[in-house]
């Protein structure tokens, strides 16, 4: 039940918070075209980024001139080195899941792929991106989507895509994650940017320009 | 009500009937305190059947035409306290009657205005009633003196009066305006300003701690965060007592009939209180800031059938810091709505009186996912509360047998309540709710007892967004059951009743309390790492300072809290210095 006037709500109804339960975005499986940002969160901080302070996320902060038309968030990660010397971030559903919980339905096979914008600072540092592969044998549930990449990027968006066609997304934990060594050449206190944009599974086919 | 409208017209005959001579101002003036006497004497050690044949008698005294208006004006005052003690609604009509039989006597003006003051009121006194009446005593009292009728009795109903004033203004501060007027003005602005500080386990909403505790664990602990890898060290930790600071500043402006605005501003302050990480929930706990700004609005009003109600409406704008997990230097910023309906009734001579809160913290999405990042918090709360203002059976030796025998008690109020907390984290939603049920007896001894005993549960419910429609699952892993019991011994070391005038000086201590809090907390279900007992002592001092008497709170305590399973003890305390401290 929605009050639209909370004092006199007071009086009128037993308003509880669980009506903010009902704003659910898109209850259901997912089945068309959808931003990551909308239903997935970058709370899966891996390696470095699991020591508070070293791996800072700004959501829709601090990003670079978005892409025309960009969908979703944009973000910029920061990230400090540790003893590690890697960091990485999956986006989960729900948030915090690595397996203990069901992960997002996506119906249909016509996703065809993800795309994202991506850049990085220092220039020339390879980011690994993921989409799926969240398996743990201890935990009762598991990605079936797997998909990886690697890219040298540089300071300008570059268009990175992973096909994702013809596989099982029944449940989808991590619908995607990039990780990377921390650049050596920045010296012990520098800090890594990786900036990304326009995060999309898409249900058509890719945009990306064959090499 | 027929009989009544009847006395009524036959009073109003009877003192139209009475010669213009007792009318003129060289009438006697009989002392008003009589009417104080007479009640005493009709109403003390009395059952109340006695009191409603000493009652009957007065009314039937009334109807004498032979009295004189000085003596119908007492009666009529004795009446009105009478029926104020038995739950009578009319009782306010008897002292309209005493003030219109003696026009220039400010004393029956002051037992008017405490009628308003201390029967009547739902959650708290008809101020601006009483005030009216007060300040209608003082201008007579003004008007008598300026025409040197005023007689010695006169300077112990001032004294009363501005006693009654201070009392009363005690819940708004200084006051501002009308400065040093007594005039019959229909307005008052007051400044209030609280000052509180603690080192404790528990927050200044008397949440409880241990439920807390439970629920911060069994979250870190859960599958989401660092499931199942916290030690006994991470839980010892999670028992924390962190320096909490809160201001709250009030400008009140009250009006008769208007009612009550206020413009309201609080700071809060705790040091190193939340948890910033769930995944590893003791390594950086972050400061926590909040500051509001906002208005409320307060109309109490006296209804027919001895019931009176009331309600404030309030909106606050708060900023806070330091809450979001993760994101210890993240502000919010969001629309807080809450509305106190208050009700009280007369049924005899007990007073039933519910209270309710309702209170909605619009919180704005955090980052991340829609679906996660949903915030809300709801605050609701009932209390039905029986007072028993009867002479009670206790034990009493007085006549050399132990027995029971009908007792004056100041009130022996019996309740009980509900309130539930519940907030919303994205697809989650925790729902604290406390049952409770107590009593508190103030007799007419110096101690007062108060014991109360709490069910406490936390739940935890979620939604799956992969459903179409949006059911709650519960998650049984975060069930919390466990029950408080609290003892209040309450010993008056200065009583305030014992002193209804006042001289006003620099300052002058009006009351004094010791409280001895005891305390134990036991858990049924969930984590149980955290029950303890509690208890230690606390000192309540109420002085008034300065030429309009203003009022200060000062209060004190200490108290030592011993969580076995933990194996650690804690040693607590909290300081406050209020001027005008609203609702306590």
């Amino acid at each position: 039940m929605r009050c639209f006037v909370p004092l006199l709500a007071a009086g009128v109804c037993a308003c509880g918070a669980d009506e903010a339960l009902t704003r659910v975005n898109h209850p259901g499986p997912l089945d068309e075209t959808f931003a990551v940002s909308s239903f997935f969160t970058p709370s899966g901080y891996m390696g470095d980024g699991e020591n508070l302070g070293l791996l800072n996320g700004k959501v829709n902060e601090g990003c670079k001139a978005r892409p025309t038309g960009a969908q979703g968030d944009c973000y910029v990660f920061e990230y400090r080195v540790g003893a590690l010397g890697w960091a990485g971030v999956y986006w989960v559903y729900p948030a915090n899941n690595w397996g203990s919980r069901p992960g997002r339905k996506v119906q249909g096979a016509g996703f065809k792929n993800v795309r994202l914008k991506a850049a990085v600072d220092p220039p020339g540092t390879t980011v690994n991106f993921v989409v799926g592969g969240i398996a743990d044998p201890l935990l009762p549930h598991r990605d079936r989507v797997s998909a990886t990449t690697s890219v040298k990027l540089s300071k300008d968006w570059t268009d990175v895509e992973l096909d994702i066609a013809g596989q099982d997304f029944s449940e989808v934990i991590g619908a995607l994650a990039w990780s990377m060594a921390y650049p050596t050449a920045l010296g012990d206190r520098g800090v890594a940017r990786v900036y990304l944009d326009d995060v999309v599974w898409d249900i058509n086919a890719s945009k990306v320009a064959a090499p | 009500m027929r009989h009544r409208l009847a006395l009524l017209v036959a009073i109003g005959a009877c003192a139209w009937a009475i010669p213009a001579t007792a009318q003129d101002a060289e009438h006697t003036m009989q002392n008003p305190y009589a009417c104080l006497g007479a009640y005493e004497a009709a109403a003390k050690d009395h059952t109340i059947a006695q009191m409603r044949g000493e009652l009957k008698a007065l009314l039937a005294r009334q109807l004498d035409a032979d009295l004189g208006r000085d003596t119908l004006a007492v009666d009529a005052c004795v009446i009105g306290r009478l029926k104020a003690r038995l739950g009578d609604g009319d009782a306010w009509e008897f002292f309209e009657h005493a003030i219109a039989l003696a026009p220039h006597e400010p004393g029956f003006e002051m037992f008017a205005g405490d009628y308003w003051s201390g029967v009547r009121g739902a959650h708290g006194p008809l101020a601006a009633r009483a005030e009216d009446r007060y300040q209608a005593a003082l201008t007579k009292l003004a008007t008598l003196r300026a025409e040197g009728r005023a007689r010695p009795f006169h300077d112990l109903v001032e004294e009363w009066v501005t006693k009654r004033l201070m009392v009363l203004h005690q819940q708004d501060g200084v006051v501002l305006l009308p400065w040093a007027d007594p005039g019959p003005a229909r307005w008052r602005l007051a400044l209030g300003s609280q000052w509180r500080g603690s080192v404790d386990t528990r927050d200044f909403f008397y949440n409880n701690e241990m439920r807390r505790f439970a629920a911060e664990v069994m979250f870190a602990n859960s599958d989401v965060r660092a499931n199942g890898k916290l030690n006994a060290r991470d839980a010892w930790d999670l028992a924390r007592a962190p320096l909490r600071l809160q201001m709250d500043n009030n400008l009140r402006l009250r009006h008769v009939w208007a009612g009550q605005f206020d413009l309201v501003h609080s700071q809060h302050d705790a040091r190193q209180t939340q948890v910033t990480n769930f995944y590893d929930p003791n390594q950086i706990f972050s400061d926590v800031q909040v500051q509001e700004l906002g208005g409320a609005y307060t109309q109490a009003v006296a209804l027919p059938w001895a019931l009176d109600a009331r309600l404030t409406l309030g909106y606050r704008r708060v900023d806070r810091v330091g809450v979001i997990e993760f994101w210890p230097t993240k502000h919010e910023a969001f629309n807080l709505f809450e509305a106190r309906p208050s009700l009280a009734k007369f049924v005899g001579s007990s007073k039933v009186s519910l209270d309710g809160v309702y209170v909605r913290m619009d919180l704005p999405d955090t980052t991340g996912v829609q679906d996660q990042r949903m915030r809300q918090k709801v605050i609701r709360a009932l209390v039905l509360d029986w007072a028993i203002y009867a002479p009670v059976p206790l034990p009493n030796g007085d006549a050399g047998v132990l027995g029971l025998r009908p007792t004056p008690i100041r009130g022996w109020h019996f309740y009980a309540g509900a309130a539930q907390d519940q907030e919303v984290y994205g697809l989650r939603m925790v729902t604290f709710t406390d049952l409770y049920a107590g009593t508190r007896f103030e007799g007419n001894g110096v101690w007062d007892i108060g014991l109360q005993g709490t069910y406490l549960l936390s739940r935890s419910t979620l939604v799956d967004a992969n459903d179409v429609q949006s059911k709650l699952y519960s998650d049984p892993t975060q069930d919390f059951d466990g029950v408080q019991l609290s003892l209040l011994p309450q010993l008056r070391v200065v009583d305030p009743d014992a002193k209804p005038g006042t001289s006003v000086g620099f300052w002058a201590l009006d009351s004094l309390m010791v409280v001895f809090p005891l305390q134990a907390s036991l858990t049924s279900k969930g984590n149980d790492q955290f029950r303890n007992v509690r208890g230690g002592a606390q000192a309540w001092m109420k002085l008034f300072a300065g030429q309009q008497g203003t009022a200060f709170l000062v209060t004190a305590g200490v108290d030592v809290q011993h969580f076995p399973a933990l194996g650690k003890t804690m040693a607590l305390g909290q300081v406050a210095l209020r001027m005008g401290w609203g609702e306590l």
